[in-house]
């Protein structure tokens, strides 16, 4: 793959790689500074993309690998205030139906970190389990497990009218 | 397989990322249990309701800006060569949209993605209607080539409504076989090969009709969408 190539691949996946990053922070200033590292990383490392099949998969691992560092950085300075995926902003999506979707967002945010990733990366980008593990550092059977615990869990959140009472806490 | 054991596999199931003796073993068991068979469907539906939320973002022109200078920082000769290399994003783009007039990359994903936001039971069809030729006039002048409305022999044609593929309209028509919905799309830019392949758990064909794309998606076996499509 040559680099013009490469920049092609991994152009095309721009405003996926942003909604991840969204995802990851807790403002549109930190994904934009992460949208922006993942790329400089992936520009000064672009020869080791061996495919460009892989190359959605490659971004999102990047940009994930980057969020990680960047909360371990910022947890050795208390006076700034840490956001997990527990506490993410959910007023950044338009959706079509906003008040259902808003509950699946607070019921997202009321799983473990790990579940939630590997649901919104199966079902919202598509990616297989093998593409996740990856992404996540994890085995295959992990990412099994964590996406039927998580969807289990997430029923039941939905069912019980979980979501609601999350929005309220927040507020 | 006790209801136990088959809770376990229900979502690796869904996701099309178990092997097929096993896989076949859960949906024996689906479909014997309906309380199993009605969580499954309750996992399906959940599948697609998290397929509905934000999958991308526009980025800030800042960001852009950045990334275009890591582009062509390869080039760099001289203290204007940022502003060229940004000149030269923009007149390459412009070319290629004007030349090409769409991006022509695989959509595969893309259209599994819209299958699981534009199932016909979340986002209702504009025409509802058995018709094809009913179908063709709601098409006709809305899109930029002659409305087409591929008959798939066996399945039932529910209706159909407009939608936007790389940033081109398209056609978007819905059957149903064997209780399994089956998005069609049919767009201006036709896939570089034809083919079936697995994208977010659903299959996905792929092939050129007439000079127009033609993408079947569904969680329909390969084989079915194949035979459905008239490729067998």
């Amino acid at each position: 793959m040559t680099r013009d190539e490469f920049s092609e691949v991994v152009l095309r996946w721009l405003e996926q790689v942003t909604a991840f990053a969204r995802r990851l922070t807790s403002s549109a200033a930190d994904a934009d500074d992460l949208v922006q590292i993942t790329y400089e990383q992936a520009f000064r490392s672009w020869h080791t993309l061996r495919h460009p099949r892989a190359g959605r998969a490659w971004l999102f691992r990047i940009a994930r690998n980057a969020a990680v560092d960047r909360f371990r950085r910022e947890s050795a300075r208390p006076e700034i205030e840490l956001v997990g995926y527990e506490a993410l902003d959910i007023e950044v999506a338009m959706p079509l139906h906003p008040v259902e979707l808003i509950d699946l967002e607070a019921a997202l945010s009321r799983l473990p970190i790990d579940q939630t990733e590997a649901i919104v990366l199966c079902d919202l980008w598509g990616f297989t389990y093998e593409e996740i593990a990856a992404i996540s550092g994890c085995a295959v059977g992990t990412v099994r497990s964590r996406i039927s615990r998580g969807r289990v869990r997430l029923l039941k959140i939905l069912r019980s009218g979980g979501s609601a009472n999350a929005r309220e806490r927040r507020s | 397989m006790r209801c136990v054991d088959a809770r376990e596999l229900l979502s690796a199931v869904l996701d099309d990322e178990l092997p097929s003796d096993e896989c076949g073993a859960v949906v024996e068991h689906l479909e014997q249990c309906a309380r199993c068979s009605s969580e499954a469907g309750a996992l399906r539906a959940l599948k697609h309701s998290v397929a509905r939320l934000q999958a991308e973002e526009t980025s800030t022109a800042a960001v852009r800006a950045r990334i275009d200078a890591l582009r062509f920082a390869r080039n760099r000769q001289g203290p204007r060569s940022l502003a060229v290399a940004a000149v030269a994003t923009v007149l390459i783009a412009l070319a290629a949209l004007t030349l090409s007039g769409r991006w022509r990359h695989d959509l595969s994903d893309v259209v599994a993605a819209d299958h699981l936001k534009s199932n016909p039971a979340v986002a209702p069809p504009q025409v509802v209607t058995d018709s094809p030729f009913r179908i063709e006039r709601f098409f006709a002048g809305a899109t930029g080539f002659d409305p087409t409305v591929p008959r798939l022999k066996g399945a039932e044609l529910l209706g159909a409504r407009l939608c936007h593929l790389d940033g081109e309209t398209a056609e978007l028509i819905f059957y149903k076989h064997d209780g399994r919905n089956i998005s069609l799309f049919v767009t201006a830019a036709p896939p570089r090969t034809a083919a079936c392949t697995k994208h977010r758990g659903l299959t996905v064909c792929r092939e050129e009709r007439n000079g127009l794309g033609i993408y079947a998606v569904s969680d329909l076996p390969e084989t079915s969408l194949r035979r459905l499509l008239g490729h067998s």
